[in-house]
């Protein structure tokens, strides 16, 4: 049977898409990006979790109605469990609930063809572009992550998959938000906006979020490999400024 | 509890009341003078209830003059002025908010100020003209009620439909951060706008009002109805008469076990309560003129067929914990299924008492009073051990999801009305989408009265009325405060640490 391994579960969580919904936190995740907050998500396997059947999940998801109108999964990265995901969903979806997901956008997009279809919306978070993103988001400096997207550099550094699937899920009408986390020398900041200012400009009732990238709270070792990159208030500003100026309509700033 | 000469001259030479508290403060007590065994009949058992604290009278006072609650129907004013204080019915903004600002110095209650001051976007809403200039108007308005009427027991309502005037008073509640007047959002969500809901629930979040009721429910049991004071569901153009109180913890105290508090205590004492609540109206109605010698009877404001009274109840968390301990238990009530049995046991009992009992003067609710769960506002050191309500212990709250769930069913009880609130963190502003979700789900599991606030704000909401803890502060310094409801905040807090509420994150 199949089993999904989870972090943790938010019974009532207002920032994973709109209203209230339970938030569902799995463990594993397919990059390793050096200003994670939940770093404790991203080995496959942890002490303390908890593999849970889709029924386990479905009877906690029902004792939490009529409070919520939806989940979301989150993570380390959900996609890597499909399988399961679209099987919940789609049992989800019979109580009368949607189904959210919140992805780094490092995925196949035609294996996960069935979960996409189940998935209300994705909370999308652009890592960013270019060879930066090897160190970024694909390092293995702090800890030998097996699940690592495979062939990531020719995916996502050269063809900029992550990119592709996020365009292809707009034009399906699945995404609620965009996030970029600022920081600073691992990609070209104005390219990203421009990018994302592009893939956008059809859909300008989608908001981008964009989030000023801080250390507070991160283990140590994470915190020797960011030094210089934390963005100034000023640099912020400057980069949500540029932001509407490139048309991006819904900008929010959480820095 | 009777009052002596000597409190006439200890509030007479009080260093930290107004003249008007004194004022207030003198009429009381000398309603108190009288013994209530010979003005209302009271029985020496009757009397031997309330001297051990187990009924609780909130110092209503014996030599009654006028009922409890008195809820206005200010639609009278609207449409035809008002004859005994010679004004004429409001022909623009400006007359009908002068007219109702005349009116509040007339409606009477048990603290001297109107508890319920109309639904005031329905009244505003015929004269709205121009978005800016009666912005400035409704905000002036709503704060000459603030520094007029000095009591938060003063209440208005709004919706449930979306308005151009309920906009405008959010909006300037919002900006004013005012305790006066205490508001409720009469919601439906089947006539109330989501983007109105929305705007409602972060209002409660940023300056703790308005309040969210269930207006189906209330509609179905109360019929036509207002809600005034701290959360009462009260007949319109009525009132109620009285309300006192049942202390549960202090009942639960005396009780060896459940079967003798269920079987003997409760029953004993809940008549006692109900033959008192008897005499009282029977003096108010027969003996005090008050309908008899009020504008507000004889002009239609209100009409003595619409009146009830509240049987009340305080402290069940505290007489489940009782019982709790009395069968061994290491369970506290808010995370004990046992506990929700004991407690639904007691509430049935309570309800199966009250609706056989058959009471004068309330035909408008069937001949029967209404089960109330009050929060507070008594200063004696009982109050200590009876927590508001049917709420759960500060300290004792279970998580969110799980303090909604057990809550719920115990609203069913309360006909005049019952609420419970949570304090959100800083992150539910910027989503008032997930409260409203929140307390569409507290209704349609059975909630009647949903309130919220931020735990880091100066205005809070301490049991169902607004205080400001500066001006706690202030008092705990002995300093001199606009508002009464200030003494209650400050001894609510001191009894029960309600600025200490669990956050809801």
């Amino acid at each position: 049977m199949l089993t999904l391994p989870v972090h943790r579960i938010i019974p009532f969580s207002n920032v994973e898409g709109i209203g209230n919904r339970t938030s569902i936190f799995v463990q594993g995740c397919n990059a390793n990006c050096l200003y994670c907050h939940n770093s404790e998500t991203i080995p496959m396997t942890a002490e303390g979790i908890r593999n849970y059947t889709v029924q386990e999940l479905l009877d906690l998801i029902k004792g939490n109605m009529p409070f919520i109108r939806g989940i979301t999964v989150s993570g380390g990265e959900a996609t890597i469990y499909h399988e399961f995901l679209t099987e919940l969903f789609r049992d989800v979806h019979k109580l009368g609930l949607t189904c959210y997901v919140d992805t780094n956008g490092f995925f196949d997009r035609q294996k996960i063809q069935s979960l996409i279809a189940e998935t209300d919306k994705f909370l999308y978070d652009v890592k960013g572009i270019g060879e930066g993103l090897k160190r970024l988001c694909f390092t293995d400096v702090l800890l030998n992550n097996d699940h690592r997207a495979k062939g990531f550099q020719q995916r996502f550094i050269e063809t900029e998959e992550h990119m592709l699937n996020l365009e292809h899920l707009l034009t399906e009408g699945r995404i609620e938000e965009l996030r970029l986390v600022h920081i600073k020398g691992l990609y070209d900041e104005k390219a990203v906006v421009r990018r994302i200012a592009e893939s956008l400009s059809a859909y300008s009732e989608i908001p981008l979020k964009l989030i000023r990238m801080h250390v507070r709270g991160l283990p140590k070792e994470r915190i020797q490999f960011l030094k210089g990159t934390v963005p100034k208030v000023s640099e912020f500003d400057a980069l949500a400024k540029y932001a509407k100026s490139m048309g991006i309509a819904k900008v929010l700033t959480i820095g | 509890m009777e009052s002596t000469i000597q409190d006439v001259l200890s509030i007479v030479k009080s260093p930290n009341m107004t003249v008007q508290q004194k004022l207030i403060g003198l009429g009381n007590t000398s309603e108190r003078l009288f013994s209530p065994i010979e003005l209302l009949g009271y029985t020496e058992e009757e009397m031997s209830y309330l001297n051990n604290q187990m009924i609780c009278d909130l110092n209503e006072g014996y030599a009654l003059y006028r009922p409890r609650y008195i809820v206005p129907d200010y639609g009278v004013f609207i449409e035809k002025g008002c004859e005994f204080l010679e004004i004429d019915p409001p022909k623009d903004l400006d007359e009908c908010l002068d007219g109702l600002l005349i009116l509040y110095t007339h409606v009477p209650s048990i603290t001297s100020f109107p508890v319920f001051i109309g639904h005031l976007d329905r009244l505003m809403e015929p004269f709205m003209r121009d978005e800016t200039e009666d912005y400035v108007k409704i905000k002036r308005f709503l704060n000459h009620i603030d520094k007029t009427i000095t009591d938060s027991f003063c209440h208005a309502d709004i919706g449930p439909y979306e308005t151009t005037a309920g906009k405008l008073i959010l909006k300037a509640v919002m900006e004013l951060k005012n305790p006066t007047p205490n508001m409720t959002i009469r919601y439906d969500k089947d006539k109330t706008s989501r983007s109105f809901a929305e705007l409602a629930a972060k209002s409660c979040l940023l300056v703790s009002k308005p309040s969210f009721s269930n207006d189906v429910s209330y509609n179905k049991d109360v019929g036509d109805h207002a809600l005034c004071s701290c959360y009462n569901a009260l007949p319109f153009a009525g009132g109620a008469y009285t309300l006192l109180r049942l202390r549960l913890g202090t009942i639960a105290r005396a009780a060896a076990s459940l079967e003798v508090l269920l079987k003997e205590l409760l029953p004993e004492v809940a008549g006692h309560m109900l033959s008192m609540m008897d005499k009282r109206i029977k003096f108010i109605v027969e003996e005090s003129n008050f309908f008899e010698s009020s504008f507000l009877q004889e002009e239609g404001f209100i009409d003595k067929d619409n009146f009830t009274a509240m049987f009340a109840i305080i402290g069940l968390a505290d007489a489940v914990n009782a019982m709790l301990i009395a069968e061994g238990l290491d369970e506290t009530f808010g995370q004990s299924a046992r506990g929700d049995i004991i407690g639904h046991q007691i509430m049935q009992l309570l309800e199966k008492l009250v609706n056989s009992h058959k009471g004068q003067y309330v035909e408008r609710t069937g001949g029967h009073y209404l089960l109330h769960a009050q929060v507070g506002a008594a200063l004696h050191e009982e109050d200590t051990m009876n927590t508001p309500a049917h709420r759960v212990k500060v300290g004792q709250e279970p998580i969110l999801i799980d303090h909604l769930k057990h809550s719920a069913p115990f609203h069913q009880y309360f006909p005049s009305g019952t609420g419970d609130l949570f304090a959100f963190d800083q992150t539910y502003v910027d989503h008032p989408d997930a409260v409203v979700d929140i307390i569409d789900g507290a209704f349609s599991s059975g909630y009647r009265y949903i309130t919220t606030y931020m735990k880091n704000t100066d205005l809070i909401r301490v049991t169902g009325y607004l205080v400001k803890k500066s001006e706690v502060e202030k008092l705990r310094k002995n300093q001199v405060v606009l508002r009464d409801t200030t003494v209650f905040g400050m001894g609510t807090d001191d009894n029960n640490q309600v600025f200490d509420r669990k956050l809801r994150q």
